[in-house]
């Protein structure tokens, strides 16, 4: 009890100080703003941190931060809890994710769309290669039909006239356990992200059974709302005050697009970069995916256009509750003033 | 006032367990009406003997001679039907006896309850008693029977000094009341010496009776020195055989 | 009589002290801190008015509390069933432990991934799954219910010569019972929650859905509020099932 309370209070204080701090900071424009100690982000699996591995390697913040450090976030509550308590700068996540955890009060911004669309649909089995081939089978989709995933592919069939509901069924199942369901044949189809689809064909692939990328949901998204295929996925998220800090947060765009680039240019040399930070990535996997991974960096204003659209065709079919209620509004999207 | 043959014979009686020959060529015959002590070291096989009396095993070779008699059979542990109350514990054996006097087996377990001192705890579960009132059930269940065989396998081991002298008197007053014969193991050469007319001591494998031993005054008249007296006797007599 | 009356409307208090307690802890909980993680009580209460008042809570308490009854019954049947063989012979029940073992050390979220394979998605698996769970529960209880109407007791039935239908009324149902009573009092409680359990992944409704979708959606007064249910539901079946059948054989227990 007594140790809680000395905590609390020195909780206060730093708060106090902080507060105090910061205020100092911001007065005088045209100083340079102080070079921070540390910049924390914390990544998901997943192509779009695929740029922050060399980024760290290279220290490549050290303009703005004596270090940046990685770690990896897994559970959506994980999420929420570094949001809500500051506890990092920057999150490499799902774009849906961020403008939730906005529209429910969360001091968040987007920074940029870091990936444009990497799900498809893995099959173990030869004859599957449209969506009509769907009609009649199993496929397991992380979250299930109600959430991100399951709700793009229902929105995808529906416009195709396949009723997601009676056509087929979606098996509420991580990628991870999907994964190795494929490769043992309890289950033909799943739909997957890279590295993880790279991950699971080379598993299958060790006990004799071919699982292929067979269908390309971005394309088929595409098709299916006449936009091009893309799908903004996963992207850049900054926590709190620090999108006021303008210096740090142009930095940090400017070196990951850089990164990203040399990754796109350099698959082979970039593997095993990644795999150092991301021990789960592993580097063949993340070589192999690259193709599929559409890690094409956009700056925050400028997909704006493009995720709103996004949105509106995708509530078509997704409850608003899906994204937060809303449509996230302008102070969303990082401007960088 | 004793009825019917309740002499026991056992006649050149076997008996062995896996490869444990307890029981080879054994004879003893426990007289009508008479309290006999079963001692000696344990595992030796008193309780086999017991068991071959009451029926519950039988011998490999040899004869046990007894007729059909009713049987009370006080247990090492109380062995009580958990879900029945006391009451319906003290009439187990009546069931047998008079399936369809439900009042007269009644009113019959409530006399024995009040015999050990029970009455206020008729409609008790076992495990709501303590370990001593638990043997006292035990005991009226015996009773209960009106046995013309009382068995008891070392009805006291479980119970503390006060609690032995209590079920003690018990047993001599129910003893007193509905003679039988009555057989005891025990561990305790003192519970011999003070309530059995006679006394054996096993030992050895297969079990030999190494002592018999007669007390020479009733029950009632024993006192502490006349106790202690044949206990030192007994021991010196064991000890000298023992060589 | 009355001093215990007296006693007991006492202790009441203190009970309604410790709600009140947990409650004014909760609220200054989320005082401190964000709603995404710690919803505050009034807008917890009012998630659950506002359930109720949409029929979301009724219907996904009907539907999961219809797959908990049936998974229940299921697997009492079978698990009494097979328990009562295990029970009376050893060999059988030698069969039938290595699957038992199997089933309760397995993490039950794989066989909810394999039912959901097997069955698709909604009241086949979970209720499956139920009874699956449920099983290993009651046979354990009673065929040990069983097993320990010991020799000892039958040894002392066997000098008094107690009739066989004595013997069957007296000694083998009410055995039988003591262990169906203990496993179906444990059983009533984890049933509800392996039926949520199997839900949360394998189902298009009922509660287990319903908190699945609540999570995805950062709804978090919702969240709470649907925990708040389950604390209630549990607090019923206690009051309802289990506390009386614990009074029940807490006679016999030694």
């Amino acid at each position: 009890m007594k140790r809680n309370i000395k905590k609390t209070l020195a909780t206060v204080l730093i708060m106090v100080l902080a507060i105090g701090l910061s205020g100092c900071a911001q007065t005088p424009a045209d100083k340079t703003p102080d070079k921070l100690p540390e910049v924390k982000i914390s990544a998901s699996q997943g192509a779009g941190s695929y740029p922050l591995a060399p980024l760290v390697e290279k220290n490549a913040l050290q303009n703005v931060a004596d270090k940046t450090t990685l770690e990896s976030w897994v559970t959506s509550e994980q999420l929420t809890a570094m949001i809500t308590s500051n506890q990092v700068h920057f999150i490499m996540g799902p774009v849906t994710n961020a403008i939730m955890l906005y529209n429910k009060g969360a001091d968040v911004k987007l920074a940029n769309v870091a990936v444009w669309g990497m799900m498809y649909i893995l099959s173990a089995d030869d004859s599957v290669t449209t969506l009509a081939d769907l009609k009649g089978q199993e496929i397991a989709v992380t979250g299930g039909s109600n959430g991100y995933h399951g709700t793009l592919i229902r929105h995808i069939l529906i416009q195709n006239g396949i009723d997601p509901d009676k056509d087929l069924t979606i098996l509420n199942m991580d990628m991870a356990e999907s994964s190795s369901k494929l490769a043992t044949g309890d289950i033909k189809l799943a739909l997957s992200n890279e590295p993880n689809s790279s991950v699971a064909i080379a598993n299958a692939a060790k006990g004799n059974v071919t699982v292929k990328r067979a269908i390309d949901l971005q394309v088929e998204w595409g098709k299916a709302t006449g936009s091009p295929a893309r799908i903004p996925q996963a992207g850049i998220i900054i926590v709190g005050e620090n999108a006021k800090n303008t210096a740090l947060v142009n930095e940090v765009l400017k070196q990951f697009n850089a990164s990203a680039e040399w990754i796109n240019e350099n698959p082979a040399a970039a593997g095993p970069v990644v795999e150092k930070y991301f021990p789960k990535m592993k580097a063949n996997a993340v070589e192999n995916s690259l193709p599929f991974a559409r890690l094409e960096p956009v700056s925050s204003p400028q997909c704006k256009d493009e995720l709103n659209a996004f949105l509106t065709e995708y509530l078509k079919t997704a409850p608003p509750a899906s994204i937060g209620g809303k449509m996230p509004d302008d102070n969303f999207y990082y401007s960088g003033n | 006032m004793l009825g019917g043959d309740r002499t026991i014979k056992m006649e050149h009686v076997s008996k062995s367990f896996g490869g444990l020959q307890v029981l080879n060529d054994f004879s003893y015959t426990f007289g009508q009406g008479e309290f006999v002590c079963i001692c000696g070291p344990s595992g030796i096989g008193k309780t086999t003997i017991l068991q071959l009396i009451a029926g519950l095993q039988q011998p490999d070779a040899g004869q046990m001679e007894r007729a059909s008699h009713n049987i009370g059979y006080v247990f090492q542990e109380p062995r009580l039907i958990p879900w029945c109350s006391v009451l319906e514990n003290i009439e187990t054996g009546l069931h047998h006896i008079m399936p369809e006097a439900k009042s007269e087996r009644r009113h019959i377990a409530a006399e024995m309850a009040y015999r050990v001192g029970l009455e206020g705890f008729q409609d008790y579960f076992p495990a709501q008693l303590s370990g001593g009132m638990k043997q006292r059930v035990s005991l009226a269940r015996a009773f209960a029977v009106e046995p013309d065989i009382l068995l008891l396998d070392e009805p006291f081991s479980s119970l503390n000094i006060e609690l032995r002298e209590a079920m003690c008197g018990h047993l001599l007053q129910l003893l007193a009341l509905k003679p039988c014969t009555t057989m005891m193991v025990t561990h305790t050469l003192e519970d011999a010496v003070r309530l059995a007319d006679r006394m054996i001591y096993l030992h050895d494998r297969p079990c030999q009776i190494t002592l018999e031993y007669r007390m020479d005054k009733p029950p009632p008249e024993r006192d502490m020195q006349y106790i202690f007296e044949q206990m030192q006797d007994i021991g010196e007599r064991l000890k000298l055989d023992k060589i | 009589m009355t001093t215990s009356i007296i006693q007991e409307i006492n202790l009441r208090r203190y009970y309604i002290l410790g709600i009140l307690l947990i409650l004014a802890g909760w609220q200054v909980l989320a005082w401190a801190s964000h709603p995404l993680i710690v919803a505050s009580p009034g807008s917890t209460f009012k998630s659950i008015f506002d359930m109720l008042a949409s029929g979301e809570l009724t219907d996904n308490l009907m539907v999961t509390l219809k797959r908990q009854l049936t998974g229940l019954v299921l697997g009492v049947l079978v698990g009494t069933f097979l328990g009562i063989f295990g029970g009376l012979r050893k060999s059988l029940d030698s069969i039938f432990q290595p699957g038992i073992n199997a089933i309760l050390a397995t993490p039950s979220v794989i066989f909810v991934v394999i039912a959901m394979v097997r069955f698709g998605q909604g009241s086949t698996q979970v209720i499956f799954v139920t009874a699956l769970l449920i099983m290993p529960i009651m046979y354990l209880n009673s065929a040990k219910s069983i097993q320990s109407i010991d020799s000892n007791l039958l040894q002392m039935i066997q000098v008094y010569r107690l009739p066989p239908r004595i013997k069957l009324l007296k000694v083998y149902l009410p055995g039988l019972l003591y262990g169906f009573m203990a496993g179906f009092s444990l059983s009533v409680a984890s049933s509800l929650r392996i039926t949520i359990m199997a839900e949360l992944l394998g189902a298009q409704n009922g509660i287990g859905h319903a908190i699945f979708v609540a999570r995805g959606y950062l709804e978090t007064s919702k969240l709470f509020g649907w925990a708040l249910i389950l604390v209630l539901l549990v607090m019923i079946i206690e009051a309802l099932v289990f506390n009386p059948l614990q009074r029940f054989i807490g006679k016999w227990q030694e």
